[in-house]
């Protein structure tokens, strides 16, 4: 029975060398995970198991972790039932097929019975999972909606970090993701170093803000018809930017704030990365449980995930450069579905340059990055050159094992030949591990079996269902 | 045990086939498949994830067997395409040869003089069995007399082959009257080639040790091709007898005492932290491991 609860290590499964010898447990040493994961593989080949599985771990070892959720299954990390088919019965959706006035029990009993079976086989029992559960805290965030906490992503623009106190230049980065935002939503240029509306926009927030006031754009409109400035730069503000432009921008903001639709994006939770990044603290009695924040976006069209994440991955950006550094793994950000968020040169979403910097700086800070795609020709080089850990499952097409293997073994020579027919030849949950601090290599890789009970996307109602049903 | 003449295409498995040059039996194997190499994508070639001396042991052992479903699978299988059976014994020969050259490519320090020590009794072996076969005129002893004797690497590799061949020759006369086997045969030709192309390295120098491999893993695509249309036939034929494995056994059950092949570099493994209480090891011929519980196939066949 393989030990579960050993303390040395995220036990992700099991791994064997490329000639299949007898596997052995693998537990990864969490440092490793600093120098950022990529996983890649297609449709049905084990991916988001894997992420979650890596999620599961990181938490039993203490380490925080923040997920951004794109297509709506990492919210399963609500679920983790004990093994009781009465557990899961609210979970389970029969199908076309499964008929009969106890259909939903019966499929409930089969799919408990699957699953104690499988986390037994991988020496995970009730205690392990009562462990699990009593020692994490997973939080589920949706912005504009209400189905998870809702989430204020303006904060930095419109309510008062202490951080104005202490680290003005952070605050001073997320007060511009925020005011990018806001332009990007009025459909005018979002660069905060090209336009001037962004700029006027920004000078009047960090004024109040300084000053120990709020900045909510209510409370702007005026001071943009009229600013409290006498010049910006070396210009007049009239010169630099008119009062008719002015006008036109308070017009633009007032519209927007009268939409209903922009109102429940400024309501709910703080955009606080250090709040979601410390223990929770549930009883005095109690130990200190280990958050998981998942931002679901699932709910959101494309436009709206890339400004959201924009704005998240900027504040997340902003806190890491806030922290000592650290050869340990300090948190986690988990990326799953990364597609269209980090495209290769030219495009450049909102998420792309703090994803970017993440991947490039986040190392030294202790902060580990994890991104999943089934699309890697989609994926930005820089990122994945800064890998450190790969997870290769099934790649069906020439293109996506070429680019992959180009940004780990070079897409020339035998081993990426050899490579190139492992991956198009892996089972399904299997995949091929390349942990470049490891003195290993390429390894086979089985993921264990998740303790979240994976039933797929949740709708809006059922995650509201799951954090009503969590202790 | 009957052999084809490799290259012959289908061949009765009653009739034995002798060879006219039984030192090239595999190197005119892997020869006659060479042209069929370019023509390989890169993308399709499969990796060599199982010992190949031991698969092609195995398929020469099973070629008879296999071929006395030739005409069930051309009545019954009309789509099927008969050239992966009639080419599975050249294959498998041509695999058995570019396994050879890749090893003695790829060893710098390919052991000569210990493969000579090994093949010089291995000849006396044969020698000695022969003689007594043709002592009891079983066989024409006659052809003894052209042995080239110990003397000379090539000698002693050209003479096992040559006593090879006058065994396969005899061998529907001699089987069960002599106590070699047909494995060993297949052994001792291999021992030979690998003496010979030891030899012919050693003078010529340097030899591309990527060229061996890249051959050996085309070769070996085009073998385990070859053999699993094979066994899918022979399934399908053999569906409601279940005797399959009998007939054209997987070649990816039991490896777990095989021995450690070049193509895989990773350090011995240590001790296995899975308890003999889980089910560990890939075990393709144990029960099919369900997705997700430890063990199984990473790749699928």
């Amino acid at each position: 029975m393989v030990d579960a609860s050993a303390d040395d290590g995220l036990f992700l499964g099991a791994t064997s060398a490329l000639n299949q010898s007898a596997p052995e447990v693998h537990r990864l040493p969490a440092h490793h995970m600093t120098t950022h994961t990529v996983i890649v593989g297609m449709t049905g080949s084990g991916k988001s198991g894997l992420v979650t599985v890596l999620i599961e771990e990181a938490a039993r070892s203490s380490v925080p972790v923040v997920v951004i959720d794109v297509k709506g299954d990492l919210t399963n990390l609500l679920l983790t039932p004990d093994f009781a088919p009465s557990s899961i019965v609210p979970w389970v959706e029969p199908g076309p097929r499964d008929k009969g006035p106890n259909a939903r029990e019966e499929l409930a009993a089969k799919l408990a019975e699957e699953r104690r079976v499988g986390l037994t086989a991988w020496g995970i029992r009730e205690a392990e999972l009562a462990a699990y559960r009593a020692g994490t805290h997973v939080r589920v965030l949706t912005p504009g909606t209400e189905a998870g906490e809702t989430l204020h992503v303006l904060s930095s623009l419109e309510r008062r970090s202490s951080r104005w106190d202490t680290d003005a230049d952070g605050a001073r980065s997320a007060l511009s993701a925020g005011v990018s935002l806001v332009m990007r939503l009025l459909g005018r240029d979002p660069d905060p170093a090209r336009s001037r509306e962004h700029v006027l926009l920004s000078l009047l927030a960090e004024r109040r803000l300084k000053s120990g006031q709020t900045a909510d754009i209510g409370a702007l409109l005026p001071e943009i018809a009229e600013p409290p400035l006498t010049s910006i730069g070396a210009l007049d503000v009239d010169d630099f930017i008119s009062k008719r432009a002015r006008k036109d921008l308070a017009a633009a903001l007032n519209a927007l704030l009268a939409s209903p639709s922009f109102a429940s994006w400024r309501q709910g939770a703080t955009l606080d990365v250090g709040e979601w990044m410390s223990p929770v603290i549930t009883s005095p009695e109690r130990p200190a449980k280990t958050p998981i924040t998942i931002v679901s976006v699932a709910h959101l069209d494309d436009d709206e995930r890339e400004l959201v994440l924009g704005v998240v991955l900027e504040e997340i950006l902003t806190w890491v450069r806030g922290l000592p550094g650290s050869q340990q793994l300090r948190a986690l950000i988990v990326f799953d579905e990364v597609y269209g968020f980090l495209p290769p040169h030219p495009a450049s979403p909102p998420t792309k340059r703090p994803l970017v910097a993440l991947m490039k700086q986040a190392r030294a800070f202790g902060v580990g990055v994890v991104i999943a795609t089934q699309n890697p020709m989609d994926l930005d080089y820089r990122s994945l050159s800064n890998a450190g850990l790969w997870c290769l499952g099934r790649l069906q097409t020439d293109a996506d094992r070429a680019r992959v293997l180009d940004g780990l073994v070079g897409n020339a020579g035998e081993e990426a030949a050899q490579m190139s027919g492992l991956l198009k030849r892996l089972a399904p949950r299997w995949f091929l591990m390349r942990d470049v601090r490891s003195k290993k290599g390429t390894v086979f890789l089985q993921p264990r079996w998740a303790m979240s009970f994976m039933r797929g996307p949740m709708t809006r109602a059922e995650i509201k269902r799951a954090r009503e049903s969590q202790p | 045990m009957t052999m084809s003449t490799p290259g012959s295409g289908a061949a009765s498995p009653e009739a034995p086939a002798p060879n006219s040059i039984p030192q090239l039996r595999f190197t005119q194997s892997l020869d006659e498949v060479r042209p069929e190499l370019p023509s390989l994508l890169k993308d399709d070639l499969l990796q060599p994830n199982l010992d190949p001396q031991a698969a092609v042991t195995t398929v020469l052992g099973c070629v008879p067997k296999i071929l006395v479903y030739r005409g069930q699978v051309l009545e019954e299988l009309p789509r099927f395409e008969i050239r992966h059976l009639d080419r599975l014994e050249t294959y498998a020969l041509a695999l058995g040869s570019a396994d050879a050259h890749y090893h003695a490519a790829s060893t710098p320090s390919e052991p000569v003089q210990e493969l000579a020590e090994q093949l010089i009794k291995i000849r006396d072996l044969l020698l000695s069995d022969i003689t007594a076969l043709a002592n009891r005129n079983m066989l024409n002893g006659d052809r003894l007399k052209g042995l080239n004797g110990t003397q000379g690497y090539r000698n002693v590799a050209f003479d096992v082959l040559a006593l090879c061949a006058m065994l396969r020759e005899n061998w529907t006369t001699v089987a069960g009257k002599t106590g070699v086997q047909v494995a060993e045969l297949d052994s001792a030709e291999q021992h030979a080639d690998r003496l010979v192309t030891a030899v012919g390295r050693r003078e010529q120098g340097q030899t591309a040790v990527t060229e061996a491999a890249d051959t050996r893993q085309r070769v070996f695509t085009l073998f385990i091709r070859s053999y699993e249309e094979v066994r899918r036939a022979i399934t399908y034929l053999r569906w409601h007898e279940d005797d399959v494995d009998r007939i054209a056994p997987s070649l990816y059950a039991n490896r777990g005492s095989r021995r450690k092949t070049d193509i895989e570099p990773e350090p011995a493994a240590p001790s296995p932290a899975v308890s003999p209480a889980t089910p560990a090891a890939p075990a393709p011929a144990a029960p099919p491991v369900a997705p997700g519980l430890p063990g199984g196939n990473p790749l699928i066949d």
